[in-house]
């Protein structure tokens, strides 16, 4: 038992290694949203959480769906939250780190 | 003892959700994005570190779409090497008593042309400075209509110093 868990979690780890997290900030119409150079303050316009299985093996998560609507220049943040980091957390036990959470938000900031 | 585990894993938690990628024009400015179906060239990568969820190069945020030319895509990943990177240490500070919790992202840019019959471009920004440029694994997008003749790109890619980090 002892050496199936320690398996468990080397493969854990190596299939850990291998994952990525893709975001593509991109918009869906063409010029239509700009980045702002703000980095801190602006109105919250959009958030998701996006959820990565197999390690992020496969997808790229977009983000034109949410800038899509943003009247201003926007800035876009993808982070960890105490939520997300619960998540984790809670689905790590169970799937072994096979499904992952990260938060993607888009700030909608004053011209 | 366990009320030490508990009250490290706490804190390691609240470190590891500090983590936040920034996307931001530089200062000053503005760009606009890339639409999905635009045709797009890699021009540079850069990546940050993170060490218990400050970004320890924070000004790459700043510099990364500094002399790109608009419109733009930005893609946000951790590599494979990332990855290997930061768990190998986090595993090393582990057998040292230290809890530090450390992270890589890598940020690729890429400038872009629109497809044909586009709404017009905002002006121009200066000519693009491609710093480093590392060969992207694929391109972000392909145009939406094949048909449309898509303009050729401008940028040429510079050939690839070494990363900054990671």
């Amino acid at each position: 038992m002892k050496y199936i868990v320690a398996l468990l979690l080397a493969g854990t780890m190596l299939f850990g290694a291998c994952s990525t997290h893709r975001v593509l900030v991109e918009s869906n119409l063409p010029n239509q949203v700009r980045l702002s150079s703000q980095s801190v303050g602006c109105k919250l316009h959009r958030q998701a959480v996006v959820a990565y299985w197999a390690w992020g093996w496969g997808g790229t998560k977009s983000t034109a769906n949410l800038v899509e609507g943003a009247k201003g220049p926007v800035r876009i943040e993808f982070k960890n939250t105490p939520g997300t980091v619960l998540l984790n957390v809670g689905f790590y036990f169970l799937t072994l780190g096979f499904v992952n959470f990260k938060k993607l938000e888009v700030y909608e900031c004053a011209e | 003892m366990k009320k030490l585990l508990f009250s490290l894993s706490v804190i390691a938690m609240l470190a590891a959700s500090c983590t936040t990628v920034k996307i931001v024009a530089p200062p000053g400015r503005q760009i606009t994005l890339a639409s999905r179906g635009a045709k797009c060239q890699h021009v540079k990568r850069r990546k940050v570190l993170y060490w218990n969820g400050i970004p320890l190069n924070w000004t790459v945020f700043n510099e990364l779409l500094a002399g790109v030319r608009p419109p733009v895509k930005i893609l946000i990943l951790n590599t494979w090497l990332d990855n290997l990177l930061s768990s190998g240490s986090n595993r090393h500070g582990r057998r040292h008593g230290n809890r530090s919790n450390i992270e890589i992202k890598t940020m690729d840019v890429f400038s872009c042309v629109e497809p044909a019959g586009a709404a017009p471009a905002p002006p121009m920004e200066p000519p693009a400075a491609p710093a480093t440029a590392n060969p992207p694994a694929a391109p972000p997008a392909a145009p939406a209509d094949p048909a449309a003749p898509a303009e050729p790109a401008t940028t040429p890619a510079a050939p690839p110093p070494p990363p900054p980090a990671g």
